[in-house]
């Protein structure tokens, strides 16, 4: 095939009709700027080519005019094998196709579209895709150069039937592809790259089979076995049930409880009666207990009535001696009353006797302190009279240290003024010849050699009589030292009014007296505390120690007046005094105590005979009591008549009760005894039972017989068994089913894998004259290098450098490009050769390559182009015009004319 | 005394090897109900003696349970006696509980305790129903015991494998080879045996009327039972009552030929249309007689009701003409050839030879298809 003339309309921007001009044999170039419209003509070329004139797709949308309302029209003439043809699509309006041959329309519609096809050797397939072919490796798209040629089925087929025609037919490389291809197709519709089953491909759909049948059938078989237990179960609850309604079996135990019944009842008769005359026999038995209660009581009452007269005489005897022994108590009593009273009088004088002579004993201790305390007195008066002597000098001494320092203050300044004034002022020199006696004087002072000074004030200077002379300095500077000196003065005289001196010297002497007192101040302050006194204390103290002496004088008098004494006795009279006094007091102490015990022990018997007495007396009044009470009850005149008659009912009693225990114990013989009677009420009760467990176990049993019978008829109305046994063959067809699939694709896989290896073993062979075709194309770009061949016409790498080989992965995009442009170019060659004819494009190719290497890519396209049409689209036109071959151009509106048909 | 005697009916039976045709050949069996029925009219019979498995499972559905009775209650000069079999054993509140609890057709007793009963003036039937699926009593031993006055014609009725009978029974249940003689009885009736087949004179097994397997009888049969008097000697004739015929056939294929020649034969077999074979095929075949065989198949499958082909046993040895299809040379060749070593390597299993054979078969079949397909495109 080689492509004429493309022209179109209503396509991308070519709204109008526009024509790619210039199409020939050998190399072709539409060398123009971006947008230009380059791709847009190799889009419309396929579609015109591939696609059926009525398809509506994305293709064929994407291609139409936007805002135009037109059709998509391509016309394309080629020339293929000696004839000329010219194919016109017009898509999605008014959608129609024609197809001429040699200026003769040859088909029109759909046969124009697959007549198309069937002159370029394309399949169409199922009818929906296009298999384009050599189309598909040879017609390389924008970005698509950079990849290596991956041929679809039918471009396989293409190349393999050229590689076929070349090294013969004992390869089989395109059948063994075929079959592989088939046999992939297969087995991708059962299994997954991986080799797991195929969501719902027929191993997958055999194994669900498998699965939801195996479960169902479990679950049916689970249900059946259930439906066998159970009535398994239900035959024998029936046979349980029917020995439990044996009617034998409930006549014995219904014999056996109404015997049990009688025996009870009789029983229970006969322990009622027994009840009765035990009753009886101990009514009896409290009567005869109540006469002997009777017949005791005044028998008892018979023998009180003696006893406790008996013991009126006897406690009367006791009372007799008592009051003997009170009144003896009571005069011993006395006795020692009347000693302790002496005792205590004596007692009383020696103890005023002793407190005179311990007040006489303090005073002779405070006249051995009186001595001290004249001393004292005399101390403190002596210390009062410094101390105010030393107050009354400070009182008027007012030098104080402040006076003192405005003393020092007011003559520095008076001196600094005189210096200040003798600095500035005239300075008289007088001296006085030592032979002249004429006195002279300065300011009414003699001089007696002579003297300089500096005239600070008018100074008057005299010599006797000869002369007086007055020296005055400036009165400008005199007057104002005179004010300040007159100020000072004044300040001066203040001070001394304040101190009340007259004078320098005699200010500065009471200050030396004042600090003199102040120093004694300080010392009599030292000595008053060493005296133990505060500042307020010392007039107190004094008048303390006056009082005390006084009051000791007092005393001493006091007691000389009052015990007729000339004098104080010495404290050793005093203290054998005392202890004289002493001994006598602890021996009265002890005679009174002996006398206290005496009356303490004759208190105590008297309080104990009274007691005794209080004790008797009552218990003789409650005897009395008593006897009295039973005297009542039991008059001696009447005790014998009484006693006699209460016998008499006691003994009738004991008759009767004896009579009644008589007929009790002749019961009891014959009644049956208390566990007898629960022994049948047991046998009753177990029998009741034994019949109503019987009855529960039938009604449960009933209930659960009923109960399976419902279970087993839903059961059984669900047809298990049989479901059963139709699951199981089911089962069984799908595991043979399974089976067969697995060994299906067992099979598809060892033959998969068998014709693909000894495919792979023969790849070299397959390899060869694509090799060979490419081999020169190679040499223009890459010298000496040589192309490594993989599976499927794939390059696995170049070896351009010596032996090592480089991964084609590996090597730069620049070069990939030019590698899979140069294996595109040599499987045209080997179509072409076959007399198969494609044209190359290549849409915006070489993009990557260095200028020497595109200089050899040219050399490669021109070496294709010798044989074949090679169409290349590129934007860059300064670099690509360096390839020769014819330009393309598109014109449009009126530059075109009718195509050459 | 007439009568005829039946067994293993087996209604319900699943069939779901034959896919859409299950339901005609469960059909099938309760057809043969019918045929029993007419023949029991035509032949004068009043008693239709079933001798166990009337049902295929002990808990059928619904529709199962009432679809026998419904064909046996049409002939109501009939009665049916029936036993339960080791299929359909009698259990409380079970199977024929179920077939009480629907209404029991007045022309079918169902026997299902044991004890003599008078079916015809001096005719009794002793019964010997199965409780349980497997018995390991003798459940006609009491016939022995059971008297009837003289000159009644006693005949057994009982399912269960004849002792030291030598068959691969379906269950337990023992039944003692001289039963008749011992209990005086003139015929003893018996079921589980699918096949007809007489233990002695007065002892049979009525086989199936409608056959549901290989290797059981070829055709369904009931037998026709004439007992002239107490005492003498029964008289039996089968009567065919089958629709459908299994049969098996083994061949032995040495060559393509062969094939031919085989379907030339099948071809001419009788009622093909009700016949279910089984063919087992042994012997070797070339690769090219794969085609021939696909091609015998499908032709008998559309004459016969049901094939069952079995080629395990027939291997695929190709031949050089077959490796020629595949190519003379190349890729697809050597393929062929390491295909075949190792469907005759002994050191890999069996399944792996078989493997390749097939896997043989399949590049061979694949080979065809391409070059028809190559020529179709040419």
């Amino acid at each position: 095939m080689r492509l004429t003339s493309v022209e179109i309309e209503g396509v991308g921007r070519f709204g109008t009709a526009s024509r790619l001009t210039g199409l020939g044999a050998g190399v072709n170039i539409l060398s123009a700027g971006n947008e230009a419209g380059k791709s847009t003509f190799f889009r419309a070329i396929r579609a015109c080519l591939f696609e059926r004139h009525t398809t509506r797709n994305d293709t064929i949308r994407n291609l139409s005019t936007s805002g135009l309302s037109l059709p998509v029209t391509v016309t394309l003439a080629f020339e293929h094998h000696g004839s000329s043809y010219k194919i016109t699509k017009s898509f999605l309006k008014s959608p129609q196709a024609s197809l001429h041959r040699d200026g003769r329309e040859i088909a029109r519609g759909r046969d124009a579209d697959e007549s198309v096809w069937e002159i370029l050797g394309l399949s169409h397939g199922n009818g929906r895709t296009l298999d384009d072919a050599a189309f598909g490796i040879l017609w390389v798209g924008q970005g698509k150069s950079f990849d290596l040629p991956q041929p679809s089925d039918a471009a396989a087929s293409t190349l393999n039937a050229a590689i076929q025609q070349e090294v013969g037919t004992l390869v089989g490389g395109e059948r063994a592809r075929r079959i592989l291809a088939n046999l992939d197709g297969d087995l991708a519709n059962v299994i997954t790259d991986t080799g797991k089953p195929k969501a719902r491909g027929a191993l997958s759909e055999a194994i669900g089979q498998v699965e939801r049948l195996e479960s169902e059938r479990a679950a049916a078989q689970r249900r059946l076995d259930e439906l066998d237990h159970q009535l398994d179960e239900l035959e024998g609850l029936r046979s349980e049930r029917k020995k439990l309604s044996d009617p034998e079996l409930t006549r014995q135990m219904m014999e056996n409880l109404r015997a049990a019944q009688g025996a009870l009842k009789e029983g229970e008769a006969a322990a009622t009666a027994l009840k009765q005359y035990m009753s009886e026999e101990q009514h009896a038995f409290a009567v005869l207990e109540q006469h002997q209660k009777k017949l005791e009581e005044s028998i008892a009452c018979a023998e009180r009535i003696d006893r406790d007269r008996a013991r009126c005489v006897e406690i009367q005897e006791l009372l007799k001696p008592l009051d003997e022994q009170e009144r003896q108590s009571r005069n011993a009593i006395a006795d020692g009353s009347a000693e302790i009273t002496r005792l205590d009088q004596a007692t009383e004088q020696r103890e005023q006797r002793e407190r005179l002579l311990k007040r006489m004993s303090a005073i002779v201790s405070r006249l051995a302190t009186r001595d001290g305390l004249v001393q004292r007195l005399n101390a403190l008066q002596d210390f009062e009279s410094r101390q105010n002597l030393n107050d009354a000098a400070l009182k008027s001494n007012r030098v104080s240290e402040k006076v003192a320092a405005t003393l020092d203050e007011l003559e520095r300044d008076l001196g600094n003024l005189t210096a200040r004034l003798e600095a500035g002022a005239a300075r008289i020199d007088v001296e006085i010849a030592t032979s002249s006696e004429v006195p002279v004087t300065m300011d009414g002072t003699k001089l007696e050699i002579g003297t300089a000074r500096a005239i600070v004030d008018p100074t008057t200077i005299t010599v006797g009589d000869i002369a007086r002379i007055t020296v005055s300095p400036p009165a400008a500077s005199r007057e104002l030292a005179t004010r300040q000196r007159s100020e000072l003065a004044d300040r001066l005289g203040k001070l001394f009014d304040t101190a009340g001196v007259s004078s320098n010297a005699e200010l500065r002497h009471l200050r030396a007296l004042r600090v003199s007192l102040e120093l004694d101040a300080r010392g009599l302050k030292a000595e008053k505390i060493s005296l133990g006194l505060q500042d307020s204390d010392l007039p107190a103290e004094t008048a303390r120690i006056r009082a005390e002496l006084e009051d000791l004088n007092a005393s001493v008098e006091r007691i000389k007046s009052d015990q007729s004494m000339t004098h104080i006795p010495s404290s050793s009279e005093i203290e054998n005094q005392l202890n004289e006094l002493t001994d006598l007091r602890h021996a009265d102490r002890l005679a009174r105590g002996g006398f206290d015990n005496t009356v303490e022990h004759h208190n105590r018997v008297i309080g104990e005979i009274s007691s005794k007495r209080g004790e008797l007396r009552g218990t003789l009044a409650e005897v009395e009591r008593q006897l009295n009470l039973d005297l009542a009850r039991l008059p001696d005149a009447e005790r014998d008549r009484i006693l006699t008659e209460f016998g008499e009912i006691f003994r009738r009693s004991q008759l009767e009760h004896g009579g009644k225990a008589a007929l009790r114990e002749q019961r009891q013989a014959k009644a049956p005894d208390a566990e007898e009677l629960q022994r049948r009420e047991s046998r009753v009760s177990r029998l009741t039972a034994a019949l109503g467990n019987q009855k529960s176990s039938l009604e449960k049993l009933d209930i659960r017989i009923a109960n399976l019978e419902g279970q087993i008829q839903i059961a059984g109305g669900d047809g298990l068994g049989e479901l059963v046994l139709s699951l199981e063959e089911q089962c069984a067809i799908a595991a043979r089913e399974l089976d067969r699939q697995n060994h299906r694709v067992a099979t598809l896989q060892l033959l998969r894998d068998t014709v693909d290896s000894c495919y792979r073993s023969r790849r070299e062979q397959l390899n060869a004259p694509l090799r060979r075709h490419l081999q020169p194309f190679l040499s223009d770009v890459f010298p000496k290098a040589e192309i490594q061949l993989g599976d499927g016409f794939s390059v696995t790498g170049i070896n351009r450098h010596g032996p090592g080989s480089e991964q084609f992965d590996h090597l730069s995009d620049g070069t990939q490009e030019q590698i899979a442009v140069l294996v595109r170019l040599a499987m045209g060659a080997m179509i072409a050769e076959r007399g198969q004819e494609v044209p190359i494009v290549l849409d915006d190719a070489l993009v990557f390559s260095d200028d020497d290497r595109i200089e050899k890519m040219f050399d490669a396209l021109n070496r294709a182009g010798k044989h074949q049409q090679i169409i290349v689209l590129t934007c860059r036109t300064r670099t690509f015009a360096a390839l020769g071959g014819r330009q393309l151009t598109i014109s449009s509106g009126a530059e075109i004319s009718p195509p050459n048909t | 005394m007439r009568f005829i005697h039946t067994a293993d009916w087996q209604i319900g039976k699943p069939f779901k090897y034959f896919g859409e045709k299950e339901t005609i050949l469960r059909h099938a069996r309760l057809k043969a109900i019918e045929t029993i029925g007419h023949a029991a009219e035509g032949h004068g019979v009043r008693h239709v003696l079933l001798a166990g498995d009337m049902y295929d499972t002990e808990s059928p559905a619904e529709k199962t349970l009432s679809e026998p009775l419904a064909r046996m209650q049409q002939f109501t000069g009939v009665t049916w006696h029936v036993i339960s079999g080791n299929h359909d054993p009698h259990r409380a509140n079970g199977l024929w509980d179920r077939v009480r609890r629907l209404g029991v057709p007045a022309n079918i007793r169902l026997h299902l305790d044991e004890g003599p009963v008078d079916i015809e003036p001096g005719v009794a039937l002793m019964p010997a129903p199965l409780r349980r699926k497997s018995e390991v009593k003798d459940l006609t031993e009491w016939m022995a015991a059971a008297s009837s006055p003289a000159g009644t014609i006693r005949i057994g009725l009982a399912h269960g494998s004849i002792t030291g009978f030598g068959s691969a029974n379906e269950a337990g249940n023992p039944i003692a080879p001289d039963r008749a003689q011992q209990a005086g009885l003139d015929y003893l009736a018996l079921g589980d045996w699918h096949r007809t087949m007489p233990v002695n004179p007065r002892t049979w097994y009525a086989g199936t009327p409608e056959p549901d397997r290989f290797a059981s009888q070829e055709n369904g049969q009931v037998l026709l039972v004439d007992i002239p008097a107490q005492g003498a000697a029964p008289q039996v004739t089968p009567i065919s009552t089958g629709q459908f015929h299994w049969r098996m056939c083994d061949e032995n294929i040495t060559c393509t030929d062969g094939l031919a020649d085989l379907g030339a034969r099948l071809r001419a077999m009788p009622e093909q249309s009700s016949t279910i074979l089984r063919l087992s095929l042994k012997g070797a075949l070339p690769l090219s007689g794969r085609t021939e065989l696909e091609r015998l198949k499908g032709s008998l499958e559309a004459a016969l009701f049901h094939l069952d082909l079995q080629t395990v046993d027939l291997v695929s040895r190709p031949s050089l003409a077959d490796l020629e299809t595949i190519d003379f040379g190349g890729v697809l060749r050597e393929a062929a050839e390491t295909l075949q070593a190792m469907a005759d390597d002994p050191a890999i299993t069996a399944q792996e030879r078989h493997r390749a054979e097939d896997a043989l078969v399949q590049l061979y079949l694949m080979s065809t298809a391409a070059a028809s397909d190559g020529v179709k495109e040419a």
